[in-house]
């Protein structure tokens, strides 16, 4: 027999519901709530913030236009959110050809860190205990994977590039690449896995 | 199980970078695969949490502005009439959201009026809950869980009433989520050792329990969410009333019921 009993919080999916039904003040909150972490990506894939807000006006617009299209199979309004982000922010990046230059620094990174600076809590502009956790789990999780496949992940989520760009790029054969990229991503995977429990339907 | 190469693909999935030519045969091979829909979902998840390990940056507080700016001359524009499907909820969401609004904001009370009142009504109800208050409304997890609940696509709903009588309470079920809201409103609480328990009645005429509830001393009121068990999807809700902790079948006449319309 099922129990009456309450659903643990489901605040975003909640807002896009919202934002569905033309609510404005609810795509603001969504925005107090993400709008930081998609600015942070596009700033840090673009390499300039007034790029970065354009992106994100952009990925904002979307959001609220094309609410209905939200597939809640595919992945949470976040996730949603930071695709639709990085997709466009990329996109710039291969019309304005800033590849090369951007692949050198993540290329000649420091062997002990994510490519680009890493996160120090403090600056945070979200000072949430959750988000700071999130921000520490994800940062000791790059930090435990081996750098090679640190390096393949970094040189996909940040550049955009395919395997095989990526084997290209760095000189490997694809095979090499591949297993680097399944192993990388299945330990991150393994260590955050908890972070993003989808709540089941 | 996943081999290696379909684990060597799907990260590249996530990550977006698959090459076009190999992207459409790992969909096929993905809509047909839940071992594989369970493996993109997790490692989409990672990709999410990469951009947490970024140095954060502050976006300019201008830009919030910008954003909501765009999106209130978005509404305020007329809408051409599009050749296109239009959004299959437009039609009666605002209905769904003015329910919401009234049960957060205004209480159950009002949950049998809105039967009567017109649409415009229900709207000018809503837009007069203020956003703040719903906002803050909304941090509530469990009248988040309430709320997603009625505002999801597909929503159908079910006045519960004794036979003549008026609803005294409401129900609205949600397939997608396999979730289902009971909203009383004048409902006395049962009687000591006594419980109120939610049935789903099945096409075929079986009874499946949904759960025991009761509602509060005074006012007759009460908002509970219910889980569907799996592959039960009822035409119809009643409910009894049952000895303290319920019962595996129903054992007394419903004292209220009601069958679910089609919007």
């Amino acid at each position: 027999m099922a129990e009456p009993h309450l659903e643990p919080p489901e605040d975003d999916y909640v807002l896009l519901g919202r934002i569905r039904t033309g609510d404005a003040a609810a795509l603001g909150v969504l925005y107090d709530r993400h709008g930081p972490v998609a600015y942070t990506l596009a700033k840090a894939l673009t390499g300039s913030g007034a790029t970065a807000e354009e992106i994100v006006c952009d990925a904002f617009a979307h959001v609220w236009q094309s609410s209905a299209t939200f597939d809640v199979q595919r992945g949470s309004p976040v996730a949603w959110l930071l695709t639709i982000t990085r997709s466009r922010a990329l996109d710039w990046r291969r019309k304005h050809n800033r590849q090369t230059h951007l692949l050198e620094k993540a290329a000649s990174a420091a062997p002990d860190g994510w490519a680009l600076p890493v996160s120090s809590p403090g600056d945070a502009p979200d000072r949430s205990a959750e988000k700071m956790e999130t921000r520490r789990l994800v940062r000791s999780s790059l930090d435990e994977l081996p750098e090679a496949q640190r390096r393949v992940i970094e040189l996909a989520y940040f550049g955009g590039l395919t395997q095989t760009e990526i084997a290209a790029e760095l000189d490997q054969p694809l095979g090499t690449v591949k297993t680097r990229m399944r192993s990388g991503m299945s330990k991150l995977r393994d260590s955050l896995r908890f972070l993003f429990a989808p709540p089941e339907p | 199980m996943t081999g290696e190469n379909e684990q060597s693909l799907a990260a590249a999935y996530a990550l977006d970078v698959l090459e076009e030519s190999e992207k459409a045969a790992f969909e096929q091979r993905l809509a047909a695969s839940p071992a594989l829909q369970q493996e993109v979902r997790e490692l989409a998840g990672v990709v999410e949490l990469l951009a947490y390990g970024i140095e954060t940056a502050t976006p300019p507080p201008a830009l919030r502005t910008r954003i909501l700016a765009a999106a209130g001359e978005e509404r305020r524009a007329p809408h051409p009439a599009p050749a296109a499907v239009p959004p299959p909820r437009a039609r009666y969401l605002p209905w769904v959201a003015a329910a919401a609004a009234i049960i957060l904001s205004l209480g159950m009370g009002l949950a049998f009026w809105y039967e009567r009142a017109d649409r415009e009504a229900l709207e000018t109800a809503f837009q007069a809950a203020s956003a703040d208050r719903l906002v803050r409304d909304a941090r509530l997890a469990a009248q988040d869980s309430v709320l997603a609940a009625v505002l999801g696509a597909g929503v159908r709903t079910a006045g519960l009433a004794a036979p003549g009588e008026a609803p005294a309470a409401r129900v609205y079920l949600n397939a997608e989520r396999q979730m289902l809201v009971l909203a009383a409103h004048s409902l006395p609480p049962a009687p000591p050792g006594r419980t109120y328990q939610l049935w789903g009645l099945l096409p075929q005429g079986e009874a499946v329990s949904l759960g025991i509830f009761d509602t509060q001393p005074g006012t007759g009121q009460s908002v509970i969410t219910f889980h569907l068990p799996a592959g039960v999807l009822p035409g119809a809700t009643a409910v009894t009333e049952e000895p303290e902790g319920g019962s595996s079948r129903p054992t007394s006449e419903p004292r209220l019921s009601g069958q679910f319309g089609a919007d």
